[in-house]
């Protein structure tokens, strides 16, 4: 019991009594607002949308989106536009029946910049924090420190670990795991309706399904380890990259890897962008046990 | 103070107690709707109401379904057979320039009518046979075995 006790203690100091850099959250926030634009702003346009609701919608979007990539009221930008991109999922799409709006990569979109509004994002590359050390620099105080509670980057985390097991279960079929899904999916989309008769084709589909599941599931897991991460972080990449290139994935892939961020130690993104910049600081220090 | 540095297991004093309290509910709620929603339309294969707001996570399962793979043979009478090529018979220099309806046939009705077409190209007496299969969320399902004789 003691043991469970502290197990749990320490599930909980992760989810939710960590404090970190804020350069993680900020880049999140910032990046996930040109995957927010090429996903919606050309459905956007003000001449195409001049009824009410979408005349509001259009002004929440661009509005909350440009403060949010400003980072001018960080959080409450990053929040309103969350929440107007979840309104476009679940008002628009699912109630009003807009349905390309209902599709996973929307909403993988729409929740994660939903949860970047939870994580210390306007206290790194942000006006807010240039106001913040005008403010101090007037007052003769010490510049703020760029840091925050991270529970917002372990929900980002947990979120796409739920993503990547969810799907491997839903592909844990024989006719997946015996590729001929597979195939269907590539005849699909590139061959047409010409079966491949070269030798070992189905043993090979066979393999790449097996392949493609059981990495899901090690990503699933192993991203949220620091010792599996490492070995996983380029195999999922990759993997994203091939969808991105093979398949309709539309802006999925591209918000993956803006997330990605979240799975890694702040301290260690931290003290990469010391590195870059020419800053031995201390965050380069710690770059080592990250 | 060390910026880059994570700090797990803060112990706010006070006011911050609080906090840790807050966040710690609203943490559970959400973590909540993003793994028992899926479990519950997923696994348990809820269904309706509540369920059709909640994202499920099966990308790609429902593409590359409902078309055909097929290919189609001229019958000789001692039995053999040889593989007809559709878009060269159908007056298609190759298969990019084909409708798309040829390239990847839709369904049996389909296949069964670029049969035809190909039993009038090859003229009368021509035994034009059929395999194929229809790409299902199962997998592939037979049609035609190729024991049928398509030309009337």
């Amino acid at each position: 019991v003691t043991a469970l006790l502290a197990a749990g203690g320490k599930v909980l100091d992760w989810c939710v009594r960590s404090e970190g850099s804020s350069r993680s959250s900020a880049l999140i926030r910032i990046l996930l607002v040109p995957v927010l634009w090429s996903r919606w702003a050309g459905e956007l346009l003000l001449f195409e949308n001049l009824e009410p609701p979408q005349a509001l919608l259009v002004f929440s979007f661009f509005a909350s989106t440009t403060l949010m990539l400003l980072g001018l009221g960080s959080r409450v930008a990053t929040l309103w536009a969350g929440l107007t991109a979840l309104s476009m999922y679940y008002w628009f799409g699912l109630e009003l029946g807009r349905e390309p709006w209902t599709h996973h990569h929307t909403y993988v979109l729409a929740a994660g910049t939903f949860l970047c509004a939870l994580t210390p994002c306007g206290r790194s590359y942000s006006l807010d924090r240039w106001l913040a050390l005008r403010r101090a620099e007037r007052a003769g105080r010490p510049a703020p420190p760029e840091r925050g509670n991270l529970w917002g980057l372990r929900l980002i985390a947990l979120q796409l670990s739920l993503i990547y097991l969810y799907t491997a279960y839903d592909k844990t079929t024989a006719a997946f795991l015996g590729g001929e899904r597979m195939e269907g999916i590539l005849l699909y989309y590139y061959l047409g309706s010409d079966l491949p008769r070269w030798p070992g084709f189905h043993a090979l589909m066979a393999a790449v399904s097996v392949a493609t599941v059981l990495l899901e599931y090690a990503l699933g897991v192993g991203l949220l380890f620091r010792r599996t991460r490492r070995r996983l972080v380029l195999p999922g990449l990759a993997l994203h990259a091939a969808f991105y290139v093979l398949l309709p994935v539309r802006t999925y892939s591209a918000t993956i890897f803006v997330l990605y961020l979240a799975y890694f130690d702040a301290g260690a993104v931290h003290a990469v962008i010391d590195r870059l910049s020419g800053d031995a600081g201390p965050g380069q220090q710690r770059a080592e046990g990250a | 103070m060390d910026a880059g540095r994570e700090q797990i297991g803060i112990r706010p004093p006070g006011a911050g107690r609080s906090g840790t309290i807050l966040r710690a509910a609203v943490f559970s709620a959400l973590l909540a709707w993003m793994a028992a929603g899926p479990f519950y339309v997923q696994v348990l294969g809820g269904r309706g109401g509540i369920a059709r707001y909640i994202r499920e996570w099966v990308m790609f399962s429902l593409r590359g379904m409902d078309f055909v793979e097929a290919r189609f043979y001229r019958q000789r009478t001692d039995g053999t057979r040889i593989e007809l090529d559709r878009f060269a018979l159908l007056g298609y220099p190759d298969r990019g320039r084909a409708p798309l309806g040829l390239r990847r046939i839709p369904n049996q009705e389909r296949t069964l009518h670029i049969a035809k077409e190909l039993c009038d190209k090859l003229g009368p007496g021509a035994d034009v046979r059929v395999v194929s299969h229809l790409a299902t969320a199962g997998g592939w399902r037979r049609q035609y075995r190729g024991t049928e004789k398509i030309c009337k």
